[in-house]
Order: structure tokens, then sequence, then C-alpha cells
């Protein structure tokens, strides 16, 4: 599956009831590095590394992001 | 004839463990029981939701079609009496006798009560289950002012959402500093300016005797053993939690403040299996008992079981766990098992970043991170890899850790 890149959710109570949101500890080491590098502005080679991850989902870490 | 597998709790652990075992034995006969009104959700996101930053659907994982999908026998709202491991069967409350083959604990915890006057008055919230959550969004959307007390992991979630919903709060702990097992004052302190830019101001050295309620009887304040009075219509209570055990009375399961299992989920009875939160499992890593009550690690528990209960002693548990707080807009988490150190070593590196490293036998056990959670991938390595490393800190602490610069391993 193609890499998708992040972005930050402007207002995380805009999250719509069929989103699905998933929380940092969901995720495995590699993805919780990435959604850590987007939480701290750093560029990033591409986009989330899992392959879970749809377009469309919120990911909860110390911001709300949603995956494009 | 199929084999039966029946699984208690449908929390993380049990449900991982039913769907592994959908995979594995496609024929098996897989019943799950719980005495919950809805089918698994996520109770990492509970939080979210009681903060009012979330709505309810993303928070369920599962519906009833989805055990129907998978030809599993989901047993809502339905508590189980009575284990009998002689006869491999158990008895619900409604006069049901269930059989199986192997059987898998997954029941989880329920919070301790505060064991103070009042401690069950109105508008007092214990936080848990999506009910729980529920219960608390309702309540503090109403609410002024809220008291807080337990100062961990769980007293933490109900700090933020007073501070989400606009709750003016006091945070009542016992000690000097907010995790005092775990963190040292110049960690927590971070921790403590974080709530106070939330309207939560941390009261040291203080706690709960006693909570004063009105003729409704609905709280209206906290009494701490200093005699100090904090005034409330809205308290919450994270003070530990209660393994669900006491099915277990009679059975001949062991249990030491949990059920105790080993490195494939097997308890002290033969096919009788427990995992998650109420576990007491044995650490491969540590090469002793621990509990762990982390999502990732009753997931994967449950997982380990699963296959344990097809083919026994397949596969072991082992694991290292980590929890993350992301009420702030700093990270912090937890690995492993940051209090059972007996040597530490910490770092500031600026007022939102600070780390702290627990060592037992010189290796690592666990740790915190506040701030930059990049090192956490090196210290989670060096854990699984059980490296004697306590003697190179200054390496460990530097803010970009590179293990190619820990000296080589020792051979064994």
């Amino acid at each position: 599956m193609a890499r998708q890149p992040v972005v930050t959710e402007a207002e995380p109570g805009c999250v719509s009831a069929d989103q699905r949101v998933r929380h940092y500890d969901e995720l495995d080491d590699e993805t919780q590095a990435y959604i850590e590098s987007v939480a701290r502005g750093h560029a990033t080679d591409g986009g989330s590394p899992d392959p879970s991850l749809s377009s469309g989902d919120v990911v909860v870490f110390t911001d709300y992001y949603r995956v494009v | 004839m199929s084999a039966s597998y029946v699984i208690i709790g449908d929390g993380i652990a049990g449900s991982s463990a039913a769907e592994t075992l959908r995979e594995e034995a496609p024929d098996a006969d897989i019943t799950v029981i719980t005495d919950e009104g809805e089918p698994l959700y996520n109770r990492i996101l509970i939080k979210e939701f009681a903060k009012g930053k979330l709505p309810e659907a993303p928070i369920s994982i599962h519906d009833e079609e989805w055990y129907a999908e998978r030809d599993i026998d989901l047993r809502l709202d339905t508590l189980v009496t009575e284990i009998d491991p002689d006869a491999h069967a158990l008895d619900t409350h409604e006069g049901e006798t269930i059989e199986y083959d192997k059987l898998l604990v997954a029941t989880g915890g329920t919070p301790t009560q505060l064991p103070v006057e009042n401690s069950d008055a109105e508008g007092i919230h214990h936080f848990w289950t999506f009910e729980d959550a529920r219960a608390i969004k309702r309540d503090a959307e109403a609410a002024d002012r809220g008291v807080v007390v337990g100062a961990g992991l769980l007293g933490i979630d109900l700090a933020a959402i007073c501070g989400a919903q606009g709750v003016e709060a006091d945070y009542l702990m016992r000690g000097e500093c907010w995790w005092r097992y775990a963190l040292t004052e110049d960690g927590a302190e971070i921790i403590h300016d974080a709530l106070r830019e939330k309207g939560v101001t941390p009261v040291f050295e203080s706690g709960v005797e006693r909570f004063e309620t009105d003729d409704d009887g609905r709280v209206t304040a906290a009494i701490d053993p200093n005699g100090e009075r904090y005034e409330c219509d809205w308290a919450g209570v994270a003070i530990g939690l209660d393994f669900n055990t006491e099915i277990l009375q009679g059975t001949g399961i062991e249990c030491d403040d949990g059920v105790v299992v080993d490195e494939h989920m097997r308890t002290s009875v033969d096919d009788v299996y427990a995992a998650g939160d109420l576990t007491r499992f044995y650490d491969t890593i540590l090469d002793s008992y621990e509990q762990n009550g982390s999502w990732g690690s009753a997931k994967e528990q449950g997982s380990v079981a699963a296959r344990n209960m097809i083919d026994p002693e397949s596969e072991s548990f082992r694991w290292v766990s980590s929890y993350s707080i992301t009420h702030f807009d700093f990270p912090f988490l937890s690995f492993g098992h940051p209090t059972i150190g007996e040597d530490h070593a910490e770092r500031k590196y600026s007022d939102t970043e600070w780390r702290r490293i627990a060592f037992r036998d010189g290796k690592i056990v666990g740790g915190v991170l506040i701030g930059d959670l990049s090192a956490q991938s090196a210290y989670k390595q060096l854990m699984r890899e059980e490296r004697e490393v306590a003697d190179q800190t200054e390496i460990l602490l530097e803010k970009q850790v590179d293990v190619d610069r820990l000296a080589p391993p020792q051979e064994q």
C-alpha cells in the first residue's frame, strides 16, 4: 500500500462518528516514531509506515492527526 | 468433535484471544462471556470521549455482528457464578452450564474503592468502563469544581478530563509529587506545571480523609488528612485496580494479587489460561513474575494464550510494554517496569524534557520519557537483548541514543 502523509487535524472535536480513531499506544514502534516526528515538525520521507492506517483515519497523540 | 474454547472477558485480551482462536482453529466452538452490555471498545480512547473530544461511535471496536460473522457465541450482560475446573464447566447467573475444553480468564480489574466516609456519594466517580466514561462526561459538563485523588496513571486521566471540561480542580496527592514511584520531583514538576496550565492544582502531602455531601447525598467537598477542605461538585477517584479474581476462589487456580501464569499464559490448573491486566505473568526478559496493565501487553497476551490453548507451549509471551499520556502538548511515555528498578539514571534536558531509566542487575527494566520519546526504541531494544548497560549511563542519556556506541555485550 502506498505510504500516506499525515497532517494535523484542525479541531479535535471535528472527528466524525464514522471516522476510525487510533491512539498512539495502538501503533507499532515504527509508526509511533513516525507520528512523533510529525508532531515535532520534523520532515518525513513519505508517510506512515503502518499499512493498516487508511486515508481518513485519525491518530490521537499530543494532538489529533489525520491520515490523508 | 470440535474443540471448545470459552473466554471470560471481552476486553482487548479476551477479544484478541477470540480473534486468534478463530483464525487458528476455524472449526472450534468459541464462546465469549462478558458482564458488560457492549462488545469490545477502545479503553484507551474512552478518556478522549469523557474529555468531549470524540463522539461515541469511534470508541466501539467490535459490534455484535463481528462475533456472528466469525461464529463466536457472544454472551453480553452475563455473570459467571462458578467455575468447576475438574468438570471443565462453568455456570452463569442465568443458570446455564457451559462446558469447555480450554478456558481463558480475561476478566481484568475493577477500580479500588476509597475506604472513606461518603466515598459512594453522588458525583464521585471511578473510571474504568465506557459506562463510567459516559457518567463522568455527563457530570463533568455540569460541574464547576472538582477533586481528583490517585496520583498515578489513571488519576491523571481524571485530572485531564477536568481540564478539558473546564472544571477547576484540586488534585490531592499523598506524596511529594505525581507518580512518586516512577518519577523524581524533577520529572514530576513538568507534569505539575502542565496540570496547572489546565486549571488543575496539584496538592502534595494530601489525600482524602472523607467526603462531605449535601442533603441529597451529592458530594460537596473533600477533606484531606490535614483538615483542609476542598469544595467540589465532581470528584474522581483512581487509587488502583482490584483484579477480578473472586470467581476463581475454590478452583485451585493460584493467585498472588492477580492470576499467576507462566510464559505460555497457563495458570496452575490444567486447561485454564489467563491473559490481560489481571495476570502476574512470568516475564522472560526480567526472569521474574511481573504485572503490567497496558493495552498492547494485554492484546499480545490474549493472542499468545489463544495459540497455547490450541497448541500447548507453542508460544511464549515476551514483551516490552509502553504506555503513553497524550493529554498535554508534550508526550509522556512509560516503558517496561519503571517502578521496580534498584538503580536509576535520570537527566533533565529542558523545562519540558526529562528522562529516567530503571536498572536491575545492570540491565534496563523500564523507564519514563517526557518530551522526547525518540530514545524509546533503543531502550526497548536493550531490554529485549537483556544487555548489561547500567555502567554506561552517559551514552544512554544522550539526546540521541546510539546503541552501537555501547560496549559490546559480555559473553555469558
